[in-house]
């Protein structure tokens, strides 16, 4: 979408070519990782499928929340481990891009570890950890903590992008209740959770109502972070790889959790704050500490804790430290039925 | 009578290949009447059903219906959105087999709110005490809102399929065998719940049967089907008692001696 510019036409593996190149055409700034192994095209993925994948994304933002199907190719990794995600982000990515991975909302697991190494090899492209310098952030399971801004664009690795899948097994029947607008199905689910839990127990992959008129799935984020979506200055784009669909929240698009007029919407919350920066507003994880029940609770996002650390450090903000004793049991707050995965341990597998 | 049909159907054939399923078919059914279809199986009566409402084009003819204020529509010429409205506010379908018209997926309760849901009811509050509600005027015990429609009788299955129906206060009711598959007791206190809503709610029906009983006891008016034709109508008491037809006198004779 942004900087490299070559739709024009004519097979992009040879006029493509070697990342060289395309690093010969400047517009780098701090390259990390040397330029990958020669053969493949710049970001893995070749011209034309790059401009296929573009087009369904550029449907995607014109009917912000609707599906969009999109060829999708054979990634080297498997199904679920982020093939839309990486799609999306290969094909939106451009030299001049600085590009931050994340998992669970850290930038060191497993995942992002590896995403962010195959983006750097195939592309040469500089990364960060620091949510304000990227332009380009893969995640998967968290928003960042730190604002986003105008100009950032968020990918994210989806793994059901029908939000009515549960209640509707037949893809002829949601793709005619998307395109009727009917949405009753949607809250036959909030009222059975409310019939059995007393409240809409959805933590994560909560159900948002996209620019008033599709419904969409926000992918498995917690629902903590439903809130940040809503009028957004960047681009959300989101892709699932399995299920071959891109989708879009495009910036500044009110975007809505579904939710009864009695039984309203509500995030998760803390009777406590993080262990490490003692901050009383983000996204916490449970992290079991030993085999005697021990745990702590600290930011999901890393680099957000991390920060605020620094920050401290230097005196720059109030005060920071452990601000509640770590006793074990505790749990979120409003927060029924399964937990968030990956409150506890990270790093792991869908 | 002096009111108008709520639903008309005039000369409707549906053809399944070279093959009729239904010919010439006309009907008319008033606000507050239960009209029967009866007839052996495979003599077209399922697919009339259909096709009157709306799930099932036919080759040639028009159904036409007439909405709460006054309004005719043809059934098959509405936009598929609009259809799906009707089908789901105005209108009432009870399958033969109540899994066919129930979400075996989620609680009773869930079940008979769905209609409300989808008819843009936002209120958690106000969905579950009208399907309480409904649990109570069906006879099923108010314990039972949130069980799974899978832990219910064949006979509380059906009820439950009626109270999901009626939930959104339709005008018109097509019944397939309501009471197919049910034992004779089950059956007769169902008739007896059908018949007392019917009348209470001033509730059109359109009843298939091939059980004359049934039909006699529901049915102001009755149609007899033949290899897809229409061979005898008239008021139920009357074609069931004078029969002209040797064949609706040969159905008469066969099942009510037994």
């Amino acid at each position: 979408m942004r900087g490299q510019d070559s739709a024009d036409g004519g097979s992009g593996m040879e006029r493509g070519g070697s990342i060289r190149e395309i690093l010969g055409r400047g517009g780098l700034d701090g390259t990390e990782g040397s330029g990958g192994s020669g053969g493949y095209n710049f970001a893995y993925l070749d011209e034309d499928t790059k401009r296929e994948i573009r087009r369904a994304l550029l449907k995607a933002v014109a009917v912000p929340g609707y599906q969009v199907p999109f060829s999708g190719r054979e990634m080297p990794m498997p199904y679920g481990w982020g093939t839309g995600g990486i799609q999306v982000t290969a094909s939106v990515i451009g030299p001049g891009d600085v590009l931050k991975v994340i998992d669970q909302g850290s930038d060191d697991t497993t995942n992002a570890v590896s995403i962010r190494n195959f983006h750097r090899a195939l592309t040469g492209v500089a990364t960060t950890s620091e949510t304000r310098r990227a332009t380009l952030i893969q995640t998967r399971h968290r928003i960042p903590e730190a604002p986003l801004r105008e100009g950032q664009i968020m990918v994210y690795q989806v793994p059901l992008p029908e939000p009515m899948r549960q209640l509707e097994p037949s893809e002829l029947e949601t793709r005619t209740l998307h395109a009727l607008n009917e949405y009753g199905t949607m809250y036959l689910k909030l009222y059975e959770d409310v019939a059995r839990h007393g409240e809409i127990a959805i933590s994560y992959d909560y159900p948002v109502m996209v620019a008033g008129r599709h419904a969409a799935s926000p992918s498995p984020i917690p629902r903590f972070d439903n809130p940040k979506l809503d009028r957004s200055p960047a681009l959300h784009l989101f892709g699932a790889g399995r299920e071959r669909r891109v989708y879009a929240i495009p910036p500044y698009t009110i975007v809505k959790s579904f939710d009864f007029s009695d039984h309203p919407f509500r995030i998760q919350s803390w009777d406590r704050a993080c262990e490490i920066c003692g901050s009383a507003d983000s996204y916490l994880d449970e992290i079991v500490t030993d085999d005697r029940g021990g745990r702590m609770f600290v930011c999901s996002d890393s680099d957000h804790c991390q920060e605020r650390v620094k920050r401290a450090g230097t005196g720059e903000s109030g005060s920071v430290g452990p601000t509640a004793t770590g006793n074990a049991g505790s749990t979120p707050s409003g927060s029924v039925g399964p937990a968030p995965s990956g409150s506890v341990g990270r790093g792991g597998k869908p | 009578m002096n009111e108008k049909p709520v639903l008309s159907a005039s000369r409707v054939s549906c053809l399944y290949g070279s093959k009729a399923g239904c010919l010439d078919v006309s009907l008319e059914v008033f606000p507050g009447e239960i009209l029967a279809l009866v007839g052996e199986s495979g003599s077209g009566k399922t697919t009339v059903l259909k096709a009157v409402s709306g799930q099932l084009k036919p080759s040639a003819g028009k159904v036409t219906y007439r909405d709460g204020q006054g309004l005719e529509l043809d059934v098959h010429g509405l936009s598929e959105g609009r259809r799906r409205l009707m089908l789901r506010t105005e209108l009432g379908f009870v399958h033969q087999n109540p899994r066919d018209g129930l979400n075996m997926a989620v609680s009773a309760g869930a079940n008979v709110a769905d209609r409300l849901l989808s008819g843009g009811e936002r209120s958690y509050g106000r969905a579950r005490s009208k399907a309480l509600d409904w649990l109570d005027r069906v006879e099923i015990a108010r314990d039972r809102l949130d069980d799974r429609p899978g832990l219910y009788s064949g006979g509380m299955l059906q009820r439950l399929q009626i109270a999901r129906n009626l939930v959104t206060g339709p005008r018109l009711v097509f019944l397939d065998e309501p009471t197919g598959g049910l034992d004779a007791s089950v059956q007769a206190r169902l008739l007896d719940l059908i018949r007392e809503l019917a009348a209470g709610l001033r509730l059109a029906a359109v009843l298939v049967t091939h059980d004359l009983a049934v039909a006699r006891l529901l049915s102001q008016r009755l149609m007899v089907m033949k290899e897809g034709r229409v061979i005898e109508s008239g008021v139920t008491d009357q074609v069931l008692d004078d029969p002209h037809e040797p064949y609706t006198q040969l159905l008469v004779s066969s099942i009510l001696d037994s």
